[in-house]
């Protein structure tokens, strides 16, 4: 457990920098939990056998040989690298009479879905061309109670845990400028949460440096995201199965108001700070 | 989403590589052109001054140019006064006096308006009117008229510190030079600017050798940075249009981009002569430059176009910065260097230890300081 009492803890006031974050990353987050954070496949497996739902798979594909047993892709999935980050080499696919296409609309065949298939397992979007797997999945919507003004994609949720305690929450707010990715770098909207009561509190952009209001994205006053007893709940199980003392762990609450775990990150970024205009030594503080 | 449409056609497919080829063919007839004029133009006399650039710096020397040499050769006692070591490869000469197997040192000279980088014989030459002559082999590309002498007067280099850099680069067999402490020193310094600066550079060994680069081009610093902006972006425009569509594995297309900076440096060298020298050193660090369009491509890619031209800002600018500094290291002296380096090493090692903010931090998170 990361030793919150000790002092360089103590100086609330201060953002937790770069430099401070990669020492605990260092110092308590070991390197088997940081390469099974690393691997969706293998964390999905863990997760899902001690029930928390994360995205049906349909098929798990490790070689050439496993893409030719394929016969028939399903009506509606994602394709998605087992090592990819920052959302590179995910494919959204629905079949519409006998055709796939994604949801910009652009037409794919099945040659090319195998071809990319392929692309992944070549270990192109894995960084360093480390061979990777690839996984076809249950496509998931979001529910629309979490769905605001100029959303478009997977708005999800990061529940920052520190020693398997939550200590901030965003929801990143993606948007049709964002090509429906969550990511903040890209232009996403983080949306701060009070990781007690779930009550929606700041909006930021890091993309335009500013800080928005709610009522700008038509948020009513004193929202509170949904379920999020059961959010926190499963960020708490998640972190605790990975063994990550510092981790950012990914949800989303699905169309059937399910809470669906996309992924557990070891190396979770601190913009989340800026969202919720609080410093995160100074949250750490309160677990004390 | 971040896939892009694998569909490319045959025929685009041919397009793409027949005008590489074209472009490549092209490129071979202008070499083949330019150095075709070059070669007749200089006229030397029987005798010359010449300028040897030794470790000790740029020496003037009385050369005699001997068609019936076939190397060039310089005396024993001037090779060791100008400090050049003796390669461990010997050279059998054969001249009147029988078969000789002499020593031989590498070494760099400007004769007329051409810097000759050679492997000239040592022999003792006390005995005889000239320190130097110049064999058959160095004296390609001249014409001489045995009636004249001194037609030339040889331009000299612009400091010393480039002509020994260029030997540095060139020679292979030489002892550790102090030019060598200074890469790690550099590297230290971008630790520090990334740690406690909080500056962000395309990997850390990317700013130091554009530096290193930066300073071999020593007078030509500006030119230097045009050529890699130019460079960066011409390979990711390269890899953007064309590469990219032919989805071909990382490895090729690396090597893809490596052509293309390749051809566009050989276009570089028509231009004009501040250009030409920068060109001959941008050769050193062609890999990392590869690098840096890969990155950047994958960034753009991302659909972050502001981040990857931040980055590449940064980068250049901490170049630029390592370079007067290093400029300035090199100038000092052995012990004052070698004190620097161990100074950096710690300082490197202090700064993995700092955990606070970064410099750039404060202005990062400066909503939350505010409150």
């Amino acid at each position: 457990m990361i030793n919150l009492s000790r002092k360089y803890f103590s100086e609330k006031k201060k953002p937790l920098g770069m430099n401070f974050r990669n020492f605990l990353i260092r110092e308590y987050n070991f390197w088997e939990s940081l390469d099974l954070a690393k691997n969706k496949a293998a964390a999905k497996k863990l997760f899902s056998q001690h029930g928390i739902y994360s995205p049906k798979t349909f098929f798990e594909i490790e070689n050439i040989a496993d893409l030719e047993k394929i016969r028939l892709f399903p009506e509606e999935f994602v394709i998605k690298p087992s090592r990819g980050f920052g959302g590179s080499g995910i494919m959204v696919l629905e079949k519409k009479d006998g055709k796939f296409f994604d949801p910009s609309g652009e037409k794919y065949s099945e040659k090319q879905i195998r071809k990319h298939i392929r692309r992944i397992l070549d270990g192109e979007y894995s960084g360093h061309s480390e061979r990777d797997v690839a996984i076809v999945e249950e496509r998931i919507y979001p529910s629309p109670k979490i769905m605001f003004k100029h959303s478009a994609g997977l708005p999800d949720i990061r529940i920052f845990c520190v020693n398997f305690v939550p200590v901030m929450a965003m929801l990143r707010h993606s948007t049709k400028a964002t090509r429906g990715r969550a990511n903040l770098t890209v232009g996403a909207i983080g949306v701060g949460i009070d990781v007690k009561t779930g009550k929606v509190t700041h909006l930021f952009s890091k993309k335009e440096e500013r800080a928005f209001k709610l009522s700008d994205f038509d948020i009513p006053e004193n929202f509170r995201i949904p379920h999020w007893g059961k959010l926190i709940e499963a960020s708490i199980e998640a972190s605790k199965l990975s063994q990550l003392l510092i981790s950012g762990v990914d949800l989303i609450i699905d169309k059937n108001d399910r809470v669906v775990l996309i992924e557990i990150n070891g190396r979770p970024g601190i913009e989340i700070q800026n969202v919720n205009q609080k410093s995160l030594l100074e949250s750490m503080n309160l677990l004390i | 989403m971040q896939f892009t449409n694998p569909k490319i056609s045959k025929r685009r497919r041919i397009a793409i590589f027949s005008t590489a080829l074209a472009l490549a063919i092209l490129a071979g007839v202008l070499i083949d052109f330019f150095e075709s004029r070059n070669e007749t133009s200089s006229l030397i006399g029987s005798q010359e001054n010449v300028i040897l650039l030794s470790p000790q710096g740029p020496a003037n020397i009385v050369a005699k140019t001997d068609t019936g040499a076939d190397f060039s050769a310089i005396d024993s006692s001037l090779a060791d006064r100008l400090g050049l070591q003796r390669n461990k490869l010997k050279r059998r000469v054969i001249s009147a006096s029988g078969v000789q197997v002499r020593e031989t040192v590498n070494a760099e000279f400007i004769l007329g308006d051409k810097t000759i980088s050679s492997v000239l014989s040592v022999a003792d030459r006390s005995q005889l009117n000239t320190d130097m002559i110049i064999g058959r082999q160095d004296l390609l590309g001249f014409t001489i008229d045995p009636a004249r002498q001194f037609l030339n007067e040889p331009k000299a280099p612009v400091n010393q510190r480039f002509s020994k850099a260029i030997i540095l680069a060139r020679s292979a067999n030489r002892a550790v030079s102090k030019d060598i402490l200074i890469i790690p020193i550099l590297g230290a310094l971008v630790v520090l600017f990334q740690l406690i600066g909080g500056l962000r550079t395309f990997g850390v060994f990317a700013p130091v050798v554009i530096a290193l680069s930066l300073i071999l081009m020593s007078p030509n610093i500006v030119q230097g940075i045009f050529i890699y902006i130019f460079l960066i972006s011409i390979g990711t425009g390269f890899k953007i249009i064309f590469f990219e569509k032919l989805k071909l594995p990382h490895v090729a297309e690396m090597s893809l981009i490596m052509s293309a900076v390749v051809l566009s440096l050989v276009g570089f060298s028509f231009l004009p002569l501040g250009f030409q020298v920068a060109v001959t050193t941008v050769f050193f660090p062609l890999i990392i430059t590869t690098h840096i369009i890969e990155r950047f491509s994958k960034t753009v890619g991302e659909h972050r176009i502001g981040d990857a031209i931040l980055l590449t800002v940064q980068t250049m600018a901490l170049a630029v910065v390592l370079t007067f500094i290093g400029s300035y290291l090199i100038t000092q002296s052995y012990g004052a260097i070698w004190l620097i380096f161990a100074a950096s090493i710690l300082l490197a090692i202090a700064a993995g230890h700092y955990n606070g903010l970064r410099f750039t931090e404060f202005f990062r998170f400066k909503m939350l300081r505010k409150k």
